[in-house]
């Protein structure tokens, strides 16, 4: 049986120093933080990488908390990062679909991001996914998430 | 790069010339969208996004729920923000102008 549904705007973004468009998924989740809160954070959908990532600051800031004692030095276009990372497990939760909270690995990055990324292993599991044409209320399209029968959620 | 008023109209026509063919609905949201971060570039940004039918075209009606280089002010706008709209409200951080090109993959960690 099908699951509830998500509709997010398809939007096209203008690069002004490149004089072009650029398709950008931007998506606001929720965070659970150390005292059980859920933080709202934003997130831009980078499907090169392989986990959530979000900023260390940012996961300071609010409370999310992560595990210092194994560090990751993922190698980079620029080179093996010189600084650590680290994994770790958060709880993440859509504000449309909030009876539920799905966990997933992310990475805690040293690098100044003013925003988190979003990877395809965080939803995909989860969620049948398709794009949608223009409507009157997506009028460039929208990104439709599905969720599973057999989707790895737990209740919020 | 600091924009003023009148680079911002130009990149405005540029980029609705750039964009060819496209609905009243989309153009409205093409400049809100470079209004935001001429506006409050650097900023993290909430807002609203509602369509309407005026004079039979769709226009967008964005209203501003909170902008601040803080983004734990911008969360504590969207928590204090009646329930009923808060699943749609938008959060982004507003790039300034002339800076949006990225490859996060090439992050500069050395």
């Amino acid at each position: 049986m099908a699951g509830p549904i998500l509709r997010f705007p398809l939007t096209r973004h203008y690069i002004s120093d490149a004089k072009r468009f650029a398709y950008r998924f931007t998506i606001r989740l929720e965070i659970q933080a150390d005292d059980g809160q859920f933080r709202p954070l934003p997130f831009r959908l980078d499907s090169g990488s392989d986990f959530m990532t979000i900023p260390q600051w940012m996961a300071r800031q609010n409370n999310i908390a992560f595990s210092e004692e194994t560090g990751l030095f993922p190698k980079t276009a620029a080179g093996r990062a010189g600084k650590p990372s680290y994994i770790a497990p958060v709880e993440f939760s859509f504000p449309q679909l909030a009876e539920w909270k799905f966990e997933t690995d992310c990475v805690f990055s040293p690098y100044n991001l003013p925003y988190c990324l979003l990877a395809l292993n965080d939803f995909v599991p989860h969620f049948l996914i398709r794009s949608n044409k223009e409507s009157p209320e997506f009028p460039e399209g929208s990104v439709v998430f599905q969720l599973r029968v057999d989707h790895g959620g737990s209740p919020r | 790069m600091s924009v003023t008023s009148v680079e911002f109209d130009h990149l405005c026509r540029e980029a609705l010339e750039q964009a060819g063919d496209i609905s009243s609905a989309v153009r409205d949201r093409l400049v809100e969208d470079l209004r935001l971060r001429f506006e409050y570039p650097g900023q993290y940004v909430a807002y609203l996004d509602r369509f309407d039918t005026v004079n039979k075209l769709r226009r967008l009606r964005r209203r501003l729920i909170a902008h601040n280089a803080d983004l734990g002010e911008v969360q504590a706008a969207i928590l204090n923000h009646p329930p009923r709209e808060r699943t749609k409200i938008a959060l982004e951080f507003a790039e300034p102008l002339g800076e949006e090109l990225s490859t996060p993959h090439d992050l500069p960690f050395r």
